[in-house]
């Protein structure tokens, strides 16, 4: 068991029927990592199965060689800043940080400067004797940011941090995350907006449907996603005919003819251009019913997560 | 203990307690706590104001000779002649016969029935004694602390423990936290243990203050021997022992079911119906133990129904030895096995 990284083997975690991830194989090394990938796509399971909130159906997972199921240990090292926005009642932003940090075991006198800090680092020290039930959205974000920080661990889970943050506090919150990655500490982010971490992300992880879709540093991420073809189903009078000419462009990889006039599948590299050819054909001699595009793959969804900028390009 | 544990202990205890007690559903259980005290103490409130208008009473309308020297029969004038004339004095609904007089001498009242002209009733009203009141209160401890109070205290706070929290969605702040489950598990249930102890036996004493109040100190000291003592220590003891065995078994129950109303309402079946159960089933449970623990049972016997008799004896009790140990034991049992539930306990809060 490696003492730098937080290891998943072949982890698979099945609520009932529905999937939640499924064959999740990583190893995640110091800086910051994003775990990136639409609704539902498995980003809490993850997050909450490296904690040790849910087990694993199925695999290993070591946390710098700590296993999950020995809070005792594992939490020492591990903060988490979990998606629920819900508080203990009763208590101000200052009490509930510093009553979790009694609970740990921390001294009095420790517990109210670590508490402080904490508060300090996420900008929250004048509301930090407020009763938490009247702070917002965001106030709340960042308490949840401080809890998690609190005691200062080396590996950090963050469950979409920057939710709900105006673009001040956010720019904030970011230079912290870096200034922890910079540390050397191993900062784990879930968002479902690529570009919101990918300018601080040292990883990325691709998450779909509870698969790794895809993972490395982002350029290369980007690259391997570029060059994956994407599949088109076109559906027309004369699919031979169109067959013939598609595939003398270069961006075409394949064609082929599905059987009873069901239409031609298409994989290309440049999803742009086939949309333009595919037009001046259509103005052409063969009548087209329909393009569908087939791919439940990797690009559609990076194409998702980047929004719309890249893919109008 | 290390002292990292205790530290531990003491600060999962002191935000459970916090929360047990600051929660608008711990209202319920002060109540559950609280409700016989408050009856009784308003009783004594009332009795003391009546007594003293006896007694004021007696000082302008002081009857001439002992309020048992008039008999059924008399005629009215001779029960004048005896005694004087009423402080009070009533007609019965327009075109009955019936006369009422009042008379008292301070502490006993006593109502004159006349129909028609002629003393028909006798209707003396005297001063609950204080053994009847040390009575009556091991009734109400006997029929419904043990019973219904402490119990339903223990499904509120026990059962909720964990529940509440899964239920609000603040379980993984504990979670997250470097405490071994079992160390979670140990300080949430004493720190419940300490607030229904506090809270109930509070309960037992103002039940006690409520009633002795109402006694001067000499009758107080006549009276307040070794064994009365010896009547609410046990019950303070017997109520911690309840809290005790309910207690953990409410933590399981809270630990096992995701709606806890289901099996609280089987088991208190269970316990309501231990004194019909033929003697071999009774032990399994907790009520035949704790009521075994009670001394004054026996003395009950005469006054009381078959049926609320049949309920306050427990058939053969247990030795108190046997009975704190079974109970003890259990109870340990159960805290095992809430620790097992608590080291699997999963954050998953969108099924619960
Ligand atoms: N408690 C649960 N019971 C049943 N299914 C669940 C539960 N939690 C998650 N799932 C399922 O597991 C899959 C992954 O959910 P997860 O919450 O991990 O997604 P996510 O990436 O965090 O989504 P979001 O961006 O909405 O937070 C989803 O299909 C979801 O329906
Ligand atoms: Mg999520």
């Amino acid at each position: 068991m490696s003492h730098d990284l937080v290891v998943l083997e072949d982890v698979c975690r099945f609520y009932g029927e529905v999937l939640g991830v499924n064959h999740i194989n990583l190893s995640i090394g110091p800086g910051i990592t994003s775990l990136v990938g639409p609704n539902g796509s498995g980003k809490t399971t993850l997050l909450s199965l490296i904690a040790g909130l849910i087990r694993p159906s199925k695999g290993r997972i070591s946390v710098l060689g700590y296993r999950p199921d020995q809070p005792q240990q594992l939490m020492r090292i591990l903060g988490y800043a979990t998606q629920f926005d819900s508080f203990p009642m009763g208590l101000t932003g200052l009490g509930l940080i510093y009553s979790l940090l009694r609970m740990s075991g921390y001294p009095h006198s420790d517990c109210r400067k670590m508490a402080n800090q904490a508060l300090e680092q996420v900008g929250l020290v004048q509301d930090s004797h407020r009763r938490i039930g009247a702070y917002s959205k965001g106030m709340k974000q960042r308490l949840k940011l401080a809890c998690a920080i609190a005691h200062q661990p080396q590996v950090l889970l963050l469950d979409e941090p920057l939710n709900g943050l105006d673009p001040l506090i956010r720019a904030t919150i970011i230079q912290m995350l870096r200034r922890l990655g910079r540390e050397g500490r191993h900062v784990i982010i879930s968002s479902h907006v690529l570009n919101e971490v990918e300018m601080i992300s040292d990883q990325v992880v691709l998450l779909s449907g509870g698969y790794v879709a895809a993972e490395g540093p982002i350029h290369t991420v980007r690259t391997e996603i570029k060059d994956q073809p994407m599949e088109f189903l076109i559906q027309c009078d004369k699919p031979r005919l169109l067959a013939c000419s598609i595939f003398q462009h270069d961006h075409v990889v394949e064609a082929r003819l599905l059987p009873e006039d069901q239409g031609l599948l298409v994989k290309t590299r440049d999803a742009n251009q086939f949309c333009r050819t595919i037009c001046r054909l259509a103005l052409g001699q063969v009548q087209i019913h329909g393009i569908i595009p087939t791919d439940d793959n990797v690009r559609s969804i990076y194409e998702y997560l980047v929004g719309n900028q890249e893919a109008s390009k | 203990m290390t002292g990292l544990l205790r530290r531990q202990l003491w600060g999962i205890m002191r935000l459970e307690i916090r929360r047990l007690f600051l929660s608008r559903m711990s209202l319920v259980v002060y109540l559950l706590a609280f409700a016989p005290a408050i009856l009784l103490i308003g009783h004594a409130t009332f009795e003391t104001r009546y007594r003293q208008r006896l007694r004021s009473i007696a000082k302008t309308h002081k009857p001439l000779a002992g309020l048992d020297q008039v008999y059924p029969g008399m005629s009215m004038q001779q029960v004048v002649e005896r005694l004087g004339r009423p402080y009070a004095q009533r007609f019965g609904r327009r075109g009955s016969p019936t006369v009422f007089y009042q008379y008292t001498d301070g502490t006993t009242n006593l109502t004159v029935v006349f129909m028609q002209g002629y003393v028909w009733r006798l209707l003396y009203r005297e001063p609950t004694s204080l053994p009847e009141y040390l009575r009556l209160l091991s009734g109400i401890f006997n029929l419904y602390y043990l019973r219904l109070g402490i119990f339903f205290g223990a499904v509120w706070v026990f059962a909720s423990l964990f529940r509440g929290q899964i239920l609000d969605k603040t379980i993984h702040y504990y979670l997250l936290c470097p405490v071994r489950r079992e160390v979670l598990m140990a300080g949430k249930y004493l720190a419940g243990l300490l607030s229904m102890i506090l809270v109930f036996d509070l309960g037992v004493l103002f039940q006690w203050i409520g009633t002795l109040w109402l006694f001067d100190k000499a009758t107080l000291a006549g009276y307040l021997d070794q064994s009365s003592l010896r009547q609410l220590l046990t019950c303070v003891a017997v109520t911690a022992l309840g809290c005790l065995g309910y207690g953990s078994v409410f933590t399981a129950v809270g630990l096992i079911f995701r709606n806890p109303i289901v099996p609280a309402a089987a088991i208190l079946a269970w316990e309501q119906i231990n004194p019909f159960l033929p003697a071999a089933l009774k032990p399994l449970g907790m009520i035949h133990y704790l009521q075994s623990l009670l001394p004054s049972s026996a003395k009950l016997d005469q006054q009381i129904p078959p049926m609320i008799s049949l309920l306050i004896r427990p058939g053969e009790p247990a030795r108190p030895t046997v009975a704190v140990i079974w109970i003890v034991t259990v109870s340990l049992v159960l805290l095992a096995v809430c620790c097992v539930l608590a080291r699997r306990l999963q954050v998953n809060y969108a099924t619960d």
